[in-house]
């Protein structure tokens, strides 16, 4: 079973996957939510995702493979953003993205953890095509390294690792984290108010 | 060193030495039982988890690559961050471990960390009118836009190298700090705020 079926079958594509990969990892994140990272083996996976262990090391060749794919599936599909097509609603995309963490805390540290793993990790600014695009649509004058700068901040917060950090380092509650989420979104877009493009003025 | 105190801090030590050379998760504990001479179920005594010798390790090369310069004013937390930055980039490898180490379940309740107390405490003392919401989102803002992992992801996602990432973290510092409400800040921490 892969979650709200043509959403996740979109999804499946955009990250490359074929049909018994997407039933595996979404079998995966089920079990990571109910049992822990540490205690899924791969006998349980499988059962689950009614396809043999060999099936499952053709697919995914290591234990951490496995998980990077996890991670990368949780943040899509069970962490999916809203739709939002100004980079003003970003904030309140924020709201909801924090929020969504904050239930389920062991697939957030799964997912900012995969992030912080470099090179070999997965993607540490998956919104960061959409957010670009937004922003030259909406704010087409924006100088280059200004451009950057908003990009790496707001793709920084849009993570799962703001929601830790927030959690651990501050002992935030869920909504509290929400709030100061957005609200650093708030702040970073702030400046570019007054110049958007003029078709939108 | 078999001492009992000394095991754990000497696992530790072989495990950031291997740092720079492999990832982490290649670091397996059979061959820290080896260089430290001890059996494997000793380590495993110690560090239950990989998440708790990943911690544990992230502190230890902390202490030893990026112990953070005291501050007291705006200006010396922007330096703080500055050489952060520029260590991090001087020792990649220790500084992405340090981001990961900072997003995986603390291993033992909340921690805060020496450098999110200082920002805290400077956040209060410059603006002791602000409420204490605005208070606790300015300085956690800032914090994490001084992190490790503000520094990593900058590093993956943009390519940018320290000096850069240091500019982000000025634009990003002075647009919170504009955000509380007006009349809050005293005239100097908007002046050392400013680019």
């Amino acid at each position: 079973m892969i979650g709200p079926a043509a959403e996740a079958e979109i999804i499946a594509e955009q990250l490359g996957l074929n049909r018994t990969s997407a039933e595996i990892l979404a079998a995966y994140v089920e079990l990571i939510e109910e049992l822990g990272t540490d205690d899924v083996s791969m006998k349980l996976i499988a059962r689950r995702a009614g396809v043999g262990e060999r099936t499952i090391f053709r697919h995914y060749a290591t234990r951490t493979d496995l998980l990077l794919g996890a991670a990368s599936w949780a943040d899509r599909v069970v962490f999916a953003r809203p739709d939002y097509d100004s980079v003003f609603d970003l904030p309140l995309a924020l709201r909801q993205t924090m929020t969504a963490y904050g239930q389920r805390p062991d697939l957030a540290f799964l997912v900012a953890e995969a992030m912080m793993r470099g090179a070999a990790g997965t993607d540490p600014a998956p919104s960061r095509e959409h957010l670009e695009r937004l922003l030259w649509q909406e704010i087409p004058d924006l100088q280059e390294d200004e451009r950057r700068s908003v990009l790496a901040a707001l793709c920084h917060l849009d993570s799962a690792g703001t929601w830790v950090a927030l959690q651990r380092e501050f002992g935030m509650a869920v909504h509290d984290i929400a709030d100061a989420a957005a609200w650093s979104a708030e702040a970073t877009l702030n400046p570019l108010r007054s110049r958007t493009g003029a078709h939108y003025g | 060193m078999t001492d009992a105190n000394d095991t754990p801090t000497a696992v530790v030590a072989a495990a950031a030495v291997r740092v720079a050379e492999t990832s982490f998760d290649e670091i397996s504990y059979r061959e820290l039982s080896t260089a430290v001479g001890i059996s494997e179920r000793t380590v495993y005594r110690h560090f239950p988890t990989r998440a708790h010798l990943l911690t544990r390790t992230a502190l230890a090369l902390e202490a030893q690559l990026f112990a953070p310069t005291v501050f007291t004013d705006w200006a010396g937390l922007h330096e703080a961050v500055a050489q952060r930055f520029g260590a991090f980039d001087q020792h990649p490898a220790e500084a992405a471990l340090l981001a990961r180490a900072a997003s995986v379940s603390a291993v033992s309740g909340y921690d805060s960390s020496f450098f999110a107390a200082s920002v805290s405490a400077l956040v209060e003392e410059t603006a002791p009118g602000l409420n204490p919401r605005d208070r606790r989102r300015t300085a956690s803002a800032l914090c994490w836009f001084a992190s490790a992992g503000f520094w990593a992801r900058c590093r993956t996602a943009f390519g940018a190298e320290a000096e850069e990432i240091y500019r982000f973290y000025r634009s990003s510092a002075r647009e919170v700090l504009r955000a509380a409400p007006e009349g809050t800040w005293p005239q100097t921490a908007l002046v050392g705020s400013q680019a």
